[in-house]
């Protein structure tokens, strides 16, 4: 018999990248003195430490950039999608955080006059022309920012650490969050968490496909976790497929790379994106570039006839100086000087635009509101990206929205006694997980995964269309079938990892399943959807949201309007 | 790429709980190409051979910090080590990171670690009046210090950590010397200070073990020489 372990926190919080993190230091700020932070990994391994580039935010103090820019860039790149009020919002909060990041110790590069920095990425612009707006370190913003962020949290006793724990399921009661069942990767046991607030920040789902930027722990766990609670899941039909990721291995060069002048040239040797984006060329937002090189590679023109192109950094002066981390990764990896020789470079699968849709406050809004539900980072679906995110923009969302929910949840949540509810979940737990051991068989999750992983890529991808995703529906129904019969030969309770990859394969299946479903629906492209038997864009009737969910174990979808808002002033 | 291909034999060693007396070796043989990372190997052998082996492992690419293990006696990061970088060997041997508590496997215990994070207070603390530019060697310090990844291989690398377990060790001292370096901090005295004492920066022996195992090729014997310099010259 397995114990229960049980835990009072007034705030837990799921997941620790950097919308987690930023979120426990605004609810400490708020006076908030019991928080948990649970994470399948040590807080610094979140992917987030892998973002590049950097983060979106005007300087307000120069003339040349205005943050009406930054939201005209961010409303165009979204392709109709993006709701104006959460653009605005995120947009009008930028400098402001930079000002707190810099004040948490994040050390931004510099330039000659010892201010923050700013570089340029593509589709950033200021009247039409390219805007520097991206505070950075180097190429390894988001490592700095984590290593910072982690060191304010683990230094803070009033913050409570849980490494190496896995979230089985929330526990709600009455429309109300009671908390959460979580497993102990290190020892296998279950513990419960009562809690008047959680906060789901668990980032991605990038494994759902063969090649991603995304770390091994991006496999869609938030959004099964509020799937699972009833709730409905937005816009899960626009997977960003980021345009420049390495050849087979999939990890980011930065768009960085693009705004220093990197070339994209095909098996001619010839840089095919005049073809796509006259004006902008390398410039161009994600989607554009992305279908670009897709449509290269399809039409035979990917470098020796192969799935890649070139990205060629040789004209780029003092190289190593300014992307580092890019040359260190293409001479480890690929035994390439990318001063010298062009990196080989194709789409990976990089940013989950939908997600649990919330309002600016950070609360889970929509059918089956959940009072004490928040939702903030990746997993969030605040309606700023809409169909295609802009670069920099999601280290800011993060960092604004992780701020604004543990505010409010500091402000909200009162220090009142927490309340545990009878345990209902841990019995059915326990036998699920014994089920899965069986010495004698050895019918390992890694296989479906994989499986998955080409279905996603080939049918619910990049390009997709109505019989690639009938074909991908039948075969994840088929996989999740197969599922059943998953094995685990180890009955160790102790880092059973092979454990832990059926809870993210049933996690990836539910999320798969409601992406292609929702994929099936939209019978338009936009922005990272491509339909190839629905090329039309830009269509009225379709600036709607998706919602879908699970009923009676089927996906469901229906639509919600974009917000606007009237414009009160003019664009100056 | 290289379509070279062979069978290779990966010895691992495993252990079954903290107490190391069951640990024991296994062995499996897998066909391999030169452009293989240790991190695939480590995968393919817990997909097809041996779901029990444990590994941490996470973003893949040498930036997360989790997969530092011994790989055929030097501390590497799985994911960051070709076979073509071990010059495509027969035999690769794996064994957790030397010096640390075993949970399982090639799992270590890091506990110890955040425990003396907490004692060193690894968090920045901004100055009131922060002078208007960083001085440069201080700054290009603080640009080496901040590369750490704490994946502990220089912290296992380290002979005084193997006997001084109040000492710090270098992996600390360099996440030290990340706030120390930064002119915007407030508590670079009290910081430099603390060093000071009895077990701590002095034990470093200047041996350069930490260098050699760095993967992220931090210099972090000068990191720490450069500390010491600190103390017995303040600004």
């Amino acid at each position: 018999m397995t114990e229960l372990y049980e835990h009072n926190h007034l705030l837990t919080i799921v997941g620790a990248g950097g919308a987690g993190l930023r979120a426990a230091l605004a609810a400490r700020g708020e006076g908030q003195k019991n928080i948990a932070v649970i994470s399948k990994v040590k807080p610094t391994r979140s992917p987030t430490t892998c973002a590049q580039g950097g983060i979106a935010a005007v300087r307000t103090e120069s003339g040349s950039d205005s943050v009406s820019n930054h939201i005209s860039d961010t409303l165009r790149a979204g392709r109709g999608l993006a709701d104006e009020d959460a653009v605005e919002f995120i947009c009008e909060n930028g400098p402001e955080q930079i000002r707190k990041l810099e004040n948490f110790g994040v050390p931004f590069s510099r330039n000659s006059e010892n201010k923050i920095a700013r570089r340029q990425f593509p589709g950033h612009t200021s009247n039409k022309n390219p805007a520097r707006r991206l505070c950075y370190f180097h190429d390894r913003t988001g490592h700095v920012l984590m290593q910072t962020l982690h060191d304010q949290c683990r230094s803070d006793n009033n913050i409570s650490f849980y490494n190496e724990f896995f979230v089985l399921q929330l526990i709600v009661e009455d429309n109300k969050i009671c908390g959460l069942l979580a497993y102990n990767i290190a020892d296998g046991s279950l513990h419960k968490f009562n809690s008047r607030a959680v906060l789901l920040a668990t980032g991605g789902c990038g494994e759902l496909f063969s090649v991603t930027s995304n770390s091994k722990s991006s496999t869609a766990d938030g959004f099964a976790l509020a799937l699972e609670a009833g709730l409905s899941v937005q816009d899960l039909e626009f997977m960003q497929f980021h345009p420049t990721g390495v050849r087979q291995l999939g990890f980011l060069i930065t768009e960085a790379a693009r705004s220093h002048g990197g070339q994209l040239k095909n098996n001619n040797n010839k840089r095919f994106m005049k073809n796509y984006a006259p004006e902008k060329l390398e410039l161009a937002p994600r989607d554009i570039v992305t279908r670009a090189i897709f449509t290269e590679i399809n039409e035979g023109r990917g470098i020796d006839g192969e799935n890649f192109v070139n990205l060629d950094l040789t004209g780029i002066k003092r190289l190593s100086e300014k992307l580092p981390e890019v040359v260190n990764l293409s001479k480890n990896y690929l035994g390439i000087d990318p001063a010298r020789k062009p990196i080989p470079v194709r789409p990976t699968a990089h940013y989950m635009m939908g997600g649990i849709p919330t309002d600016l406050n950070g609360r889970v809004k929509y059918k089956n509101n959940i009072e004490g539900l928040y939702a903030a980072g990746e997993c969030a679906c605040l309606s700023l990206h809409g169909a295609n995110r802009l670069g920099g923009n999601s280290l800011l969302e993060i960092n604004v929205m992780g701020m604004k929910t543990g505010q409010t949840i500091g402000r909200e949540t009162k220090n009142e006694p927490i309340s545990s509810p009878a345990d209902k979940y841990t019995g059915k737990w326990i036998s699920m997980i014994e089920d899965f051991k069986d010495s004698s068989s050895n019918f390992s999750a890694s296989k479906i995964k994989t499986e998955l992983q080409k279905t996603m890529t080939a049918c619910s991808g990049v390009l997709r269309s109505e019989n690639s995703l009938n074909r991908a529906t039948e075969k994840i129904k088929s996989l999740a079938d197969k599922s059943r019969q998953i094995k685990i030969s180890g009955n160790s309770k102790r880092y059973n990892y092979a454990l832990v990859e059926i809870f993210e394969l049933k996690n990836m299946l539910k999320t798969a399943r409601l992406l292609t479903a929702a994929a099936l629906e939209r019978r338009e492209t936009r922005g990272s959807h491509w339909r190839a038997d629905y090329p039309e864009t830009g269509a009225e009737k379709w600036r709607k949201h998706s919602l879908s969910r699970l009923a009676g174990g089927n996906p469901e979808v229906t639509y919600r309007p974009v917000t606007s808002i009237e414009q009160e002033e003019d664009e100056s | 790429m290289n379509k070279e291909k062979k069978e290779i034999t990966v010895k691992i060693k495993r252990q079954k709980n903290k107490n190391p007396e069951t640990s024991y070796w296994t062995a499996y043989d897998l066909m391999a190409t030169p452009d293989d990372r240790v991190l695939d190997l480590l995968e393919k052998i817990r997909h097809t051979r041996d779901d029990t082996l444990a590994f941490r492992s996470n973003c893949g690419h040498g930036i997360c910090g989790s997969d530092a293990m011994n790989i055929n006696g030097n501390n590497r990061l799985a994911c960051r080590t070709l076979l073509a970088d071990l010059g495509f060997p027969d035999r690769v041997i794996i064994q957790p990171l030397g010096g640390f508590t075993v949970k399982k496997d090639l799992v270590i215990r890091e506990a110890e670690l955040e425990d003396i994070a907490g004692e060193l207070e690894l968090n920045f603390s901004p100055a009131d009046n922060r002078k208007k530019e960083p001085a440069e060697e201080n700054y290009n310090n603080l640009n080496e210090a901040i590369n750490c990844i704490e994946c502990g291989s220089c912290q296992s690398a380290c002979p005084v950590t193997w006997e001084e377990k109040r000492f710090p060790g270098p992996q600390l001292l360099t996440r030290a010397g990340r706030y120390i370096f930064d002119d915007r901090d407030s508590r670079t005295q009290k910081r430099l200070h603390q060093l000071d004492s009895y077990c701590s920066l002095w034990n470093c022996q200047t041996i350069y073990n930490c260098v050699e195992a760095c993967p992220r090729e931090i210099n972090i014997t000068a990191l720490l020489s450069e500390l010491k310099n600190k103390i017995l010259k303040p600004d």
